[in-house]
């Protein structure tokens, strides 16, 4: 099982992740806001999903990043990872949704190694958007989204599968004193 | 004054006079009495020792006093003899025992750095061999590679399979159609294209369902991997805390043999 303070620390270390990894667009609203399904325009079966792991001995968190392909979002990714040529497509696209969760997942990682002895990170795979609807297969012990946006522009869609081995209770808690530091008040937070 | 009063003054004085009389007699007799105690005393004491045999007693006093004097002195050299040579035997004992101990010692850490050093050996040995998890992780990373490819070529085939069962979808509606310009004559005919139109919806609804399938089938496929992926990454962080660890051991064995 996973108590609520595990679950509110999860959300938070990526929801802080998200915001530090698109700080370079500071002077942009930043919003995080809870989601259930991916909005529909956002619907591509062509579209990759980016997969990630990030395991402990009791248990791991499957974090699905389905970056949306419109031209704003991708710019706006172009624009975090100081990539030139703002029309991501093909091969430049898979390597820098693969990029962006790696650093998305790695400060999360990071943190977790403060709380667990031991945590490992998997690479990034990518897979069909499909794949998102079929994420109750998993039988996560706890399953949260959250979409970003900049500007009103949604980004992507995060969706964090809490795996906890049986018998085994995930507890755990994270000081919030940086969420101070970072928010200004225009910042939501789920 | 009358004779009575002389006489009776007379016979007072007369009768003082006797009273102390008697008195002074019975104190020369005790002092008397204690002068011949004495004088008896003295005749015994002059009986008995001579001051030439106190002399000589003195002599042999003093004669025997050195002599106990010279032997005790004898008796303290022989005894301080003695000492020393229990003590210099107790060192000799001692240094044998220290350099015995010290020898077993030696002997003992000697036996235990050697245990020490060979199991350091085999725990190095292993904690190389853990590291080949990387060697599996690849290994495992093609292998998911070639399930990837597999799902990717079923998706493939699935896809063909409902555009062909969406052919013959058409096909069967054609097929009734032409049965129903037919009249009487297509009437079997229209009976099989309804049966070819609703097998042909069920294989298309069966197409949809192995999509699916295949979809949870990449999810549960890539996210298994990445779970071994990322465990791994994990061992092979808590194997090389493990390496390091066991090399501390080891420079702390050597530190503790070149101090012996």
């Amino acid at each position: 099982m996973i108590t609520e303070n595990a679950i509110a620390a999860i959300g938070w270390l990526f929801e802080k992740s998200a915001r530090e990894n698109l700080s370079s667009l500071s002077q942009h609203d930043c919003k995080v806001m809870p989601l259930l399904d991916t909005p529909k325009q956002y619907v591509d079966e062509k579209h990759s999903l980016v997969a990630l792991n990030i395991a402990s001995y009791s248990f791991r968190i499957v974090v699905l990043l389905d970056y949306y392909p419109t031209a704003a979002a991708l710019g706006y990714l172009a624009d975090v990872l100081r990539i030139a040529d703002k029309k991501l497509a093909g091969q430049a696209l898979f390597d820098a949704q693969g990029e962006f969760i790696n650093m998305l997942c790695g400060v999360v990682n990071r943190r977790l190694s403060t709380e667990f002895r031991h945590v490992g990170m998997s690479t990034p795979f990518f897979l069909s958007s499909a794949c998102g609807s079929y994420v109750a297969i998993l039988k996560p012990t706890h399953a949260q989204s959250f979409e970003v946006s900049i500007d009103n522009t949604p980004l992507f869609k995060l969706t964090l599968c809490t795996c906890v081995a049986s018998g085994t209770t995930l507890d755990f808690h994270v000081a919030r004193t940086e969420q101070e530091e970072v928010s200004t008040g225009e910042l939501e937070f789920f | 004054m009358d004779v009575s009063v002389l006489l009776l003054v007379g016979s007072g004085l007369v009768l003082a006079m006797v009273f102390f009389w008697r008195r002074w007699s019975a104190a020369r007799r005790s002092i008397k009495s204690k002068l011949y105690e004495y004088d008896q005393l003295i005749l015994d004491l002059d009986g008995r020792v001579k001051v030439e045999d106190i002399a000589s007693l003195l002599n042999l006093l003093e004669s025997e006093t050195d002599d106990l004097r010279t032997r005790l002195a004898e008796k303290s050299d022989a005894h301080e003899q003695m000492l020393a040579k229990v003590a210099e035997q107790f060192s000799a004992e001692r240094d044998e025992l220290i350099v015995q101990t010290r020898h077993d010692h030696v002997l003992k850490i000697t036996n235990l750095h050697n245990a020490l050093v060979n199991g350091h050996t085999l725990l190095k040995d292993d904690v190389e061999s853990l590291l080949g998890i990387v060697q599996i992780l690849d290994r495992w990373h093609d292998e998911m590679q070639t399930i990837y490819l597999n799902n990717c070529d079923l998706k493939a085939q699935n896809e063909e399979f409902a555009r062909l069962v969406k052919s013959l979808v058409i096909l069967a509606i054609n097929g009734s159609i032409e049965a129903a310009r037919s009249g009487e004559h297509g009437r079997g005919f229209a009976v099989v294209a309804n049966e070819m139109r609703d097998l042909a919806r069920a294989s298309e609804k069966l197409a949809e369902n192995y999509k699916q399938n295949l979809h949870k089938n990449d999810l549960i496929t890539t996210t298994t991997f990445q779970d071994l992926q990322a465990s791994g990454n994990m061992i092979r962080t808590v194997v090389f805390g493990l390496k390091s660890t066991t090399n501390n051991v080891l420079a702390i064995i050597d530190t503790a043999n070149s101090s012996l």
